[in-house]
């Protein structure tokens, strides 16, 4: 008659079967190997006797010769200063080269763009000199961006832009608009000035204040 | 059949060097608003305006160009690069005004060198259902499906890179409203007529479909002529509403130069319409002004592999010298110029871009290339770094933007042996594949041996083990 109860030789079978079918994991390589004189290896064979007489035998050497844990302080110290030096000698370096390519860029005043086709007469310094003063507008703003001018004698701004510092209306020379949009912008001017909003003699105040005053734009 | 026969006044004409020289083209407009106001009268443009001239030494030395007076030999005949530009034929003074067209014929001629094949602009936030494939390669500007310039409602329609109607996304606020006054104004009866064709069919289809769900006869057609004001007033107003069936509608009846899409909600209302936008490669980046190869190379495609003729098949190709144009400045990129264009440098991790580390320091990275963040001040003639060229597209505002990559250490190596700037190819037996004899075997440390091993045949393998193995007591 088959037994309901295990036998105690099973029992003691299972007792002894390890607890989970994976393979035990093995302990860190670092921790059994001898040749590693580090202070955690041997404070983890502190309970291993053989071990422990083995691995911390040269360790209690160091800590008998002063002169050499002195030495090897201090080799650690120059280390440590070395590589900060040379840190310092490279952020110096970086700035000397940053000050010296900027002083250098001031002269190539052009912002390159992909697709611009470059001679060697562009690299030259006298066609940069070119790239650093605005050259004067060409086609007619009036025109471009479908403005009425007359509409504008609020816009300061747009004002000033065809007025002199002291308040005169700029040639069509120099405003380079087509005839009808000199008259209409010349008409709204004289308007403006006329009505006392925009001064006739020197150029308006809150533009002059955003000479002074550039971070208030 | 030859050609008809012309009369001897047109081909007089036609041979005429005076009358073929074409009308100059427009001053490049200038992209950027705020840095157009800085430009020098004497650059380099962007692509030139004037036809170039040559003419053969012998009649260079006459002064006969060609035209109408002969050119003077002081300035036509002490350069190396005889090209000219005629900017007037006739002034006032009775001179032919000209200038030296070096610049233009150079950079076509480096670029010719570069071996680069034109594509359309790469679309990179198109949708990845839809064709992937197709986008993972530059496609040609060449390809029968995109190359097409006729305006017909059919196959490839939406590919064209020309249409009848401007782009609007770079017209200026006055030319806008002039071109809604003169342009679109006066076909606002033929539209209309348009839009109650489309609602007649509309309603057509309808009736059609509701009938034969219904399972009755289908109804009578309806003409344009059927609908009443009301119903057609009543469409109006629903289109107004439908922003994006109205804009297709619109942009197919004015043949208008496709636009972004828009990107978000609309997006998905969007991808299922049929829209001009959808399709076409000039959707994001704007109609060329010109053909999408601006004539400047006429290659199919750069998928070839170079033959050396002692090294073999190369991975790589030839790669190029470029120069460091202006290093990086803040947040745009260093620009390089390569063949007398200027580039982007090539993105990704390499020499031309800078990494910081994960410290917020900036790397000291041994490898990038000195001119990119500072100027190079020390090397003559400035920083240069070879690249290659993959491919080159043009934009909207007529410029060949060359797209580039990094190149292989060993394509670098052998680009420098062809100048004759280094040296490696040599004659001499290489050593990884010499058999090396048993008795210089036995003497080398099992190191470099173990290493060899790989490499030699088996022979040699079997004899060294014995040497070792009778070399054993010798040594010991």
């Amino acid at each position: 008659m088959p037994s309901l109860v295990p036998s105690p030789s099973a029992v003691r079978g299972l007792s002894i079967r390890a607890f989970s079918t994976t393979a035990a994991a093995r302990p860190p390589p670092r921790a059994d190997s001898p040749h590693r004189h580090s202070s955690t290896s041997s404070l983890l064979s502190i309970n291993n006797p053989t071990s422990s007489s083995r691995s911390s035998a040269p360790s209690r050497q160091s800590a008998h010769r002063p002169s050499e844990a002195a030495s090897d302080l201090m080799t650690r110290y120059k280390k440590v200063g070395q590589t900060s030096l040379r840190n310092k000698q490279t952020q110096l370096d970086m700035m000397r080269n940053q000050k010296n390519s900027n002083d250098y860029l001031k002269q190539m005043p052009r912002r390159w763009d992909a697709g611009d086709v470059y001679s060697p007469h562009d690299m030259s310094p006298v066609e940069m000199q070119k790239w650093r003063k605005r050259s004067p507008r060409g086609g007619d703003v009036v025109d471009a961006l479908g403005i009425r001018p007359l509409d504008m004698y609020k816009n300061f701004s747009l004002i000033q832009e065809f007025t002199s510092t002291s308040g005169q209306i700029t040639h069509s020379s120099g405003t380079s608009l087509r005839p009808v949009n000199q008259r209409k912008i010349a008409k709204m001017i004289r308007r403006v000035q006329g009505m006392g909003l925009y001064p006739t003699i020197h150029a308006h105040p809150e533009m002059v204040r955003d000479n002074f005053f550039p971070e208030r734009r | 059949m030859g050609g008809r026969a012309v009369s001897p006044g047109g081909a007089l004409l036609r041979t005429s060097r005076m009358f073929s020289i074409p009308k100059p083209l427009p001053e490049p407009p200038s992209t950027n608003l705020h840095i157009g106001d800085h430009k020098s009268a004497t650059m380099t443009r962007p692509y030139p305006q004037h036809q170039s001239i040559t003419s053969p030494l012998a009649s260079r030395e006459k002064g006969d160009w060609g035209l109408k007076r002969p050119f003077p030999l002081k300035s036509t005949m002490a350069t190396s690069t005889p090209f000219i530009r005629v900017k007037q034929l006739d002034t006032v003074e009775n001179v032919t005004n000209f200038a030296s067209a070096a610049d233009h014929s150079l950079s076509l001629e480096k670029f010719q060198e570069l071996r680069v094949a034109m594509s359309v602009p790469h679309n990179t936030d198109k949708k990845a259902d839809s064709s992937s494939r197709t986008e993972l390669w530059h496609k040609s500007v060449f390809e029968e499906d995109m190359d097409v310039t006729d305006f017909k409602a059919g196959l490839g329609d939406d590919r064209r890179w020309k249409f009848q109607g401007p782009w609007l996304a770079r017209m200026t606020e006055g030319k806008f409203i002039d071109y809604l006054d003169k342009k679109v104004r006066p076909k606002r009866a033929q539209f209309r007529a348009l839009l109650k064709g489309k609602l007649a069919d509309d309603i057509t289809t309808s009736q059609n479909r509701a009938a034969i769900e219904a399972g009755k006869e289908a109804p009578a057609k309806i003409e344009a002529k059927d609908i009443s004001e009301e119903q057609f007033t009543d469409y109006l107003r629903s289109l107004r509403n439908d922003r994006v069936t109205l804009y297709a509608l619109v942009s197919k009846f004015l043949d208008l130069a496709p636009l972004g899409q828009p990107v978000g909600i609309i997006q998905t209302f969007w991808s299922n319409r049929d829209s001009l936008a959808s399709d076409s490669p000039y959707g994001k980046s704007g109609p060329p002004p010109s053909h999408p190869s601006a004539g400047i190379s006429y290659l199919r495609t750069s998928s070839f592999m170079e033959n050396h003729p002692v090294y073999g098949p190369q991975g790589k190709r030839t790669p190029a010298l470029a120069r460091v144009v202006y290093p990086k400045a803040g947040p745009v990129p260093p620009k390089l110029g390569v063949g007398g264009f200027v580039a982007d440098a090539p993105p990704g991790d390499n020499e031309f871009n800078f990494r910081t580390m994960t410290r917020a320091r900036i790397s000291s990275n041994k490898t990038m290339l000195n001119g990119i963040m500072h100027l190079d001040t020390t090397t003559f003639g400035g920083a240069k770094a070879y690249v290659e060229a993959t491919t080159a597209n043009v934009d909207p505002s007529g410029k060949v933007v060359l797209q580039l990559r990094e190149t292989s250490a060993e394509a670098q190596v052998v680009a420098r042996e062809s100048k004759g700037l280094t040296e490696i190819y040599h004659d001499g037996k290489t050593k990884s594949y010499t058999p090396t004899t048993p008795k210089t075997t036995g003497q080398q440390s099992p190191r470099t041996t173990s290493q060899q091993a790989t490499r030699i045949s088996d022979e040699t393998r079997w004899n060294r083990v014995a040497d070792e193995i009778l070399d054993e007591p010798s040594r010991s």
